[in-house]
């Protein structure tokens, strides 16, 4: 935790970014210009799966696209699960994301990003 | 070759929850809310005549349940019942149902539950029957308010199969298709006796998944009015205002708050289909001009996502 926010550290890109207080991984990675894979963005269509190490708050999601075994395996659905404490993720692939600007000072260009 | 089925009279779709299901498509789609039952609730859209046209049902997932056509005739259930008989697709009677008389309930090759119906409560639309002005003045302003169910998307593992059950047995014919490089459609946009560019369309994906289902938005104007409403509510827009291609409509992809894409369509260059016509292809490689005209390549959205 550092200054009331957690880090959310991403492999294998091997960087760390930071989530605000009730953010979403997801927004948290978009506005540091992270682009993890996403569609719906409401928890329905699964495309955000992700793997996670550390405590999250799931969210309203999708129990065919996101199983309780799943939940309990290391997953959840990024557009949907708030980290509880600092957290690792990776892809379900285990591949690198793509980064267009990781950059905590330009961040904000990309804030009204997260709901488009 | 007569008509057979109007058009689709109803969906219904799986929400995670009611109560904010219920705020979104009616405050911010602009749907009337005709009854709550328990985990479900009955809709419509002002200008329709029947009974209601979409469903929600409290569910932990999302995605469709059923889509249900609606005949011309009553006597067209029984040609389908024979239909289906036919050619040895299990389907069940289902002798009542909401509002709803018979229906005939069968599971497509593509893994949806597909009903067809005649009998309906007909309570027709917010106009007066005697003397109607062009439309109701006692609609949310601020909402979308389209005045019609339009058309669903659907997803099929083998779309050529599906193609050819929606085809030979329900009779649908094609305004638009997909090609691949053998000529077989595996995408394909189809209609019945309302001859407007598609009542149903299939594209290759995950058996019984919804792409999408639409409402008619009549002018392209009104398609922007409503992109402000969903900006306005924070709605997730996954695509347009834009045009397509295929079907020539102008459309916006967007999701309820549970991921089920809708999409407000119209405001087209509108074709009536002339019965026997030969039907538009497309390729492979033209099929992203054909989806999303401006773009001229498919939104990586468009084949992955979707419930
Ligand atoms: S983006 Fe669809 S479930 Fe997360």
């Amino acid at each position: 935790m550092q200054n009331g926010k957690f880090k959310i550290h991403l492999l294998p890109n091997n960087i760390t970014f930071l989530c605000r207080e009730n953010e979403t991984i997801l927004d948290a990675a978009l506005r540091a210009g992270i682009e993890l894979p996403h569609g719906c963005t409401k928890g329905g269509c699964g495309v955000c799966k992700i793997k996670v190490k550390g405590k999250v708050e799931f969210g309203r999601v999708s129990k065919v696209m996101l199983t309780d075994e799943e939940k309990e395996n290391g997953f959840c659905l990024s557009c949907r699960a708030i980290p509880l404490e600092d957290i690792q993720i990776s892809l379900v692939d285990g591949s690198p994301a793509r980064v267009v600007r990781y950059d905590e000072f330009y961040s904000f260009l990309f804030k009204t990003r997260t709901n488009l | 070759m007569p008509f057979r089925i109007s058009r689709l009279g109803y969906v219904e779709v799986r929400v995670l929850d009611l109560d904010d299901a219920l705020d979104f498509y009616t405050n911010v789609l602009g749907l009337q809310l005709v009854e709550r039952a328990g985990k479900k609730a009955y809709l419509k859209t002002w200008d329709e005549q029947l009974a209601y046209s979409v469903i929600l049902t409290e569910s932990d997932s999302a995605g469709m349940v059923r889509a249900a056509w609606r005949t011309v005739d009553p006597e067209d259930v029984d040609y389908f019942e024979r239909k289906l008989r036919q050619y040895e697709v299990q389907y069940q009677v289902i002798p009542e149902d909401y509002k709803r008389g018979k229906a005939i309930s069968f599971k497509t090759p593509s893994g949806h539950t597909f009903e067809i119906f005649y009998e309906i409560e007909i309570p027709g639309n917010m106009l007066p029957k005697e003397s109607p002005d062009p439309w109701p003045r006692d609609l949310k302003f601020d909402a979308i308010n389209p005045p019609k169910i339009d058309h669903t998307l659907i997803t099929a593992p083998d779309p050529t199969k599906m193609i050819r059950f929606c085809e030979e047995v329900l009779e649908f014919r094609a305004t638009e298709y997909v090609v691949n490089s053998e000529g077989q459609p595996i995408a394909a946009w189809l209609y019945q006796a309302r001859q407007q560019p598609h009542d149903l369309a299939i594209v290759p994906g995950r058996e019984a998944g919804m792409h999408h289902f639409a409402f008619h938005i009549s002018s392209a104007q009104d398609i922007f009015r409503a992109a402000d409403i969903m900006v306005m509510n924070d709605v997730k827009i996954d695509w347009g205002p834009g045009r397509h291609g295929i079907t020539r409509g102008s459309g916006i992809y967007f999701f309820d708050p549970f991921g089920n894409r809708i999409e407000t369509f119209g405001g087209y260059t509108a074709y009536l289909f002339d019965p026997g016509a030969k039907p538009i292809t497309w390729t492979e490689e033209t099929m992203g001009k054909g989806v999303f005209y401006y773009e001229r390549k498919l939104v990586e959205t468009f084949l992955t996502v979707y419930t």
